[in-house]
């Protein structure tokens, strides 16, 4: 094994902006051997293991965004005060004083840095001028812990809960390193309490987050980055140069890569959570199994859902203020919700669609009870799924004119007879797709055996599963890249 | 706490990190017999092992740009210009030292009252005029010129051209990549065409590359005997034509100003493409086919190069090709060397008034471990095109090293200037690499200008090599590499481009 180049290994920790930390590098390998084993010896002490974690995990932000983990200390400040102002504020009008200044300071924040260019650029377009983007860092996971440290000062402001003692634990809460930089969103109303019970991990609890580790590695590593790199990315990059079959299964192959890919990371980050002793809810629940749109919604990115239903839908009215008012507060919290994903026309489309297809279903089973007319299951599954799978394609193509091509492709250059070259073509691709849908539609009970399997097993058992998990993802990593097939069409 | 499996987590770790470095120290050899890849807990902070390439292949492989210092010493050095920062030079391996005072010629005194052309044939890293159509575009900018210039019949990739709108119906194709029997004559695109019943061709201008309109038409064909034409111009009303019978290969021209022309033709012809162009400026005609390696250039024959050439009097002839070639670790290319010579001999023949340009193989890479990187057989492939230029006496320019050399394709992929396949251009790529060969061709015409030279490419490289003794070395027997070695397993590589 050739020697250890140190000056390579100095770089490594510090902040590389091509290389943000990821849990399934070996540096968060190594990292989490050494955190874990001081945090384990530190953890009956609170305020030592607070501050250690905290610490850790200002350095896992600073690994993926340089300096901006100031950003993160600051927020963290002013939300800490800000809850005991609008706690402490004895009349309405100063609690809901101080509420509008946090929000400002937030949603400004949050608005500056993800969304200046976009208006910008808007602007330009508007009037004519020439746009040059203006330089903003995007900092990483920004979106996840601003919404986090709302639903604390809205909890606040709600009468929900009492604001944290002390900053050192609000701190943890808003950095805790498992699900900084990409959610689950978790609530603090959900989260704080943990922060005071006794360190302890069952060994239910440590089965499960071995295997949600496990089954979250293989989701982002065997499928989801196997199917971008060599299927899915070539035909969104250019979805004129092939068939409209291919373009089809480009767009089935992405609503499985995205699936993975969001759902193997939180599942990931649950895990570890689960393995330091602190318990999140489910994230995503085969969401692709859904019958309706609305159930999809209950399914898919749990924690941003119910985030937005609790304190968007509801902040705006939600049901309360009559029916149109419902479908209105409804779709604008789809529409907001897609322009969250992302500074561009294309997410507000994406949450177009979706805000009208949840209106849409409401209307729907406000005339016609649930059973009313005997339907299959499967018949609604596929409709769904081809809905949501749809609404993809907005949410992946890089611009409109992407995405246009990709469907006047499926529209009118088909080409059905490819299927049996396309399937010689593409075999390895097509069985992870096959595998990655089968283990997504097989009934929540096998998942739950599997997981418990997992449990039971001994400690050995558990270093197996995970060391083959680990070696399969290294030979997918490492695969050759699958060669362009072009059919002639 | 007997329930708490807490302490459980530093252990668990610890094992999985130990059996990870346990994993790396498993010998290559071991993982390669049961057919794995190696596990690397370390590759990330380990010292590069890498072998570093021959050093005539060093990132500055010997051009114009790395010569001035020996180069003074050697001869005729009044009239050397050198080459400047940000330009990669063409090298000129003509005997005279002037490869391409044809188009240059053409360049400054024929483009204002009559078209130029250019015909560059490639593979797929050109289809859907990618590269190709910013270079016409920025060479009409600056010689005029309006329209595309030539367009098959057909094409597997209309749809994805961006420079005319192309759609077609019963028309049957031939193609040079898959020979059949009774096919007609191919033409210099390597594509022939047989019209069916009830065929239909339309073009149209509009997107938001390429000229908006054009001003007139020319329809390439073989006929024995006359055959009907209609053709409708933009909403105009249909109109009738006649392709008259010839024995060899003829035109039709049309005056058919506009941004939209529809043909359907009759029987007993064979069809080639048609020309979209103005009566003056510089035409790049685009003769890409996918998957084609070079040697598809000898599937046409001389005679229809040349027949072609009596109606086009091409001043130029790019070829761009080699992706289709290479191999990740094929460092053998003897084989290839003199292949392409005979499809070289084949263009000097079949356009005897036109400047040759040989462009290199452009970067592509491989994925090794977590990362991707340049095939380390580019360089090898770059100095057996090198070499075949030199033996032909042609043009070269060295497009790996325009693009940035070693790694570029991943910082063109980074950058959204290449796709995902780390093999192929975008559109905004393609843009890149058109400037940087317009930058090149047009400092040579500054030298053509001004009659400055420098001295024969073929002199310069050997003199400059000279400068280091170990450097020449490596590469005269490289060169007898090259010569001696035949692929060894005496097949066809692989092509899927």
């Amino acid at each position: 094994m050739p020697p250890i180049d140190f000056s390579k290994l100095t770089e490594l920790l510090q902040y590389q902006p091509e290389a943000p930390i990821l849990f399934n590098s070996g540096l968060f390998l190594w990292l989490f051997l050494g955190f874990s084993s001081i945090y384990v010896l530190l953890q009956p002490h609170h305020r030592a293991k607070v501050i250690f974690v905290t610490l850790f995990s200002l350095y896992f932000y600073y690994k993926s965004s340089g300096w901006y983990f100031l950003l993160l200390v600051l927020a963290t400040v002013v939300d800490y005060v800000l809850g005991w102002f609008i706690y402490d504020a004895d009349q309405k009008v100063f609690k809901r004083l101080w509420m509008i200044i946090n929000l400002i300071l937030n949603l400004g924040l949050l608005a500056y840095f993800k969304y200046t260019n976009f208006f910008y650029q808007a602007w330009t377009e508007f009037s004519h001028q020439p746009y040059n983007p203006l330089p903003i860092f995007l900092p990483v996971g920004v979106s996840f812990y601003t919404f986090q440290s709302l639903s604390y000062t809205i909890d606040i402001y709600r009468g929900e809960i009492k604001p944290v003692k002390s900053i050192l634990d609000y701190a943890f809460f808003v950095s805790f390193f498992p699900q900084l930089v990409a959610g689950p969103i978790v609530r603090a109303k959900d989260f704080i309490p943990q922060l005071y019970r006794p360190t302890i991990v069952t060994p239910e609890q440590f089965g499960r987050a071995i295997f949600l580790i496990g089954s979250g590695l293989f989701k982002k590593v065997v499928i989801s980055d196997y199917l971008s790199v060599n299927f899915v990315d070539r035909i969104f990059d250019n979805p004129t140069l092939y068939s409209g079959l291919e373009n089809l299964f480009g767009v089935y192959g992405y609503a499985l890569q995205i699936y993975c890919d969001f759902s193997g990371y939180s599942d990931m980050a649950i895990g570890i959570a689960l393995l330091l002793g602190f318990e999140y809810p489910v994230n995503f629940d085969s969401p692709y199994q859904s019958r309706n749109i609305t159930e999809f919604w209950r399914r898919w990115h749990i924690s941003l859902s119910s985030w937005l239903r609790d304190y968007l839908y509801i902040s705006m009215g939600g049901n309360r203020k009559g029916i149109f008012r419902t479908y209105f507060n409804l779709f604008m919290t789809m529409v907001l919700g897609g322009l969250w994903h992302g500074a561009a026309w294309r997410f507000i489309l994406w949450g177009v669609l979706h805000g009208g297809a949840l209106v849409f279903h409401r209307v729907i089973r406000s005339y016609f009870s649930p059973g009313a007319y005997p339907t299959y299951r499967w018949v609604s599954q596929l409709l769904t799924f081809h809905f949501v799978c749809f609404c993809w394609i907005f949410f992946r193509a890089d611009s409109m004119e992407i995405a246009q091509q990709l469907l006047h492709q499926i529209a009118t250059e088909f080409n059905p007879m490819l299927i049996v070259q396309f399937i010689e073509g593409y075999q390895n691709v097509l069985l992870v797709m096959l595998l990655g849908y089968t283990l997504h539609f097989l009934p929540r009970s096998m998942e739950l055996q599997a997981e418990n399997w997992i449990i039971r097993l001994p400690l050995v058992g558990k270093l197996a599963w995970l060391l083959a998990v680990i070696l399969l993802m290294t030979q997918v990593q490492s695969a050759e890249v699958q060669p362009f097939i072009y059919f002639q069409f | 706490m007997a329930s708490n499996s807490l302490r459980q987590v530093p252990i668990l770790t610890l094992l999985l990190v130990a059996g990870l470095v346990a994993f790396s120290y498993v010998p290559e050899r071991v993982w390669s017999d049961i057919n794995l890849k190696p596990v690397r807990l370390f590759s990330s902070i380990q010292e590069d092992t890498k072998p570093s390439p021959p050093l005539s292949f060093a990132k500055k492989t010997p051009s114009a740009k790395t010569a001035p210092k020996v180069e003074e010493s050697v001869a005729v050095q009044k009239k050397h210009l050198p080459c400047p920062n940000g330009i990669t030079c063409i090298e000129d391996y003509d005997s005279t030292g002037q490869g391409l005072r044809q188009i240059m010629q053409a360049l400054s005194q024929e483009a204002q009252t009559k078209p130029v052309r250019i015909a560059f044939f490639g593979d797929s890293f050109i289809e859907g005029d990618m590269l190709c159509g910013d270079f016409r575009d920025t060479l009409q900018a600056l010689f005029g010129g309006r329209g595309v210039g030539y367009v098959p019949l057909t094409s597997p990739v209309a749809n994805f051209r961006a420079t005319i709108r192309h759609q077609f119906r019963n028309f049957k194709t031939y193609s040079v990549l898959q020979k059949q029997q009774g096919s007609p004559a191919l033409g210099v695109s390597g594509y022939s065409f047989i019209p069916e019943g009830n065929n239909l061709v339309n073009y149209s201008t509009g997107r938001p590359y390429g000229a908006s309109r054009f001003d007139r038409v020319r329809v390439f064909y073989q006929a024995k005997q006359s055959s009907a034409l209609r053709y409708t111009l933009g909403s105009e009303p249909e109109q009738a034509d006649t392709l008259v019978a010839r024995s060899a290969l003829a035109e039709h021209a049309l005056t058919a100003a506009g941004n939209q022309v529809r043909f359907s033709f009759g029987n007993n012809l064979t069809l080639y493409g048609l020309s979209f162009e103005a009566d003056h400026g510089v035409y790049v005609d685009n003769f890409s086919i996918r998957g084609n390696s070079g040697w598809g250039l000898l599937g046409v024959s001389e005679s229809m190069y040349q027949q072609f050439n009596s109606l086009q009097h091409y001043k130029l002839v790019i070829l761009q090709y080699g992706l289709n070639v290479i191999q990740p670790n094929t460092t053998q290319l003897g084989w290839y060397v003199p292949k392409m010579m005979a499809a070289i001999e084949r263009i000097k023949k079949g356009f005897p008034e036109a400047s040759i340009l040989v462009i290199g193989v452009s970067d592509r890479s491989m994925r090794q471990a977590d990362s991707y990187v340049s095939f380390p057989s580019i360089p090898y492939l770059i100095e057996a095109q090198r070499e075949m230029s030199r033996k032909t006496g042609v043009t070269f320019w060295n497009l790996w090293e325009a693009m940035g050399g070693e790694g570029s394709m991943v910082k063109y992929v980074n950058a959204g200037l290449a796709n995902k396949d780390y093999t192929h251009l975008k559109y905004a790529g393609g843009r890149k690499i058109a400037r940087l060969l317009a930058k090149a061709l047009l400092f040579e015409k500054k030298k053509y200008d001004q009659n400055l030279t420098t001295e024969p490419a073929a002199v310069r490289t050997v003199a400059q090599r000279s400068g280091s003794d170990l450097t020449r070395q490596t590469t005269v027997s490289q060169h007898r590499d090259l010569r001696n070695q035949r692929d060894p397993a005496g097949r066809k590589p692989e092509s899927v481009f």
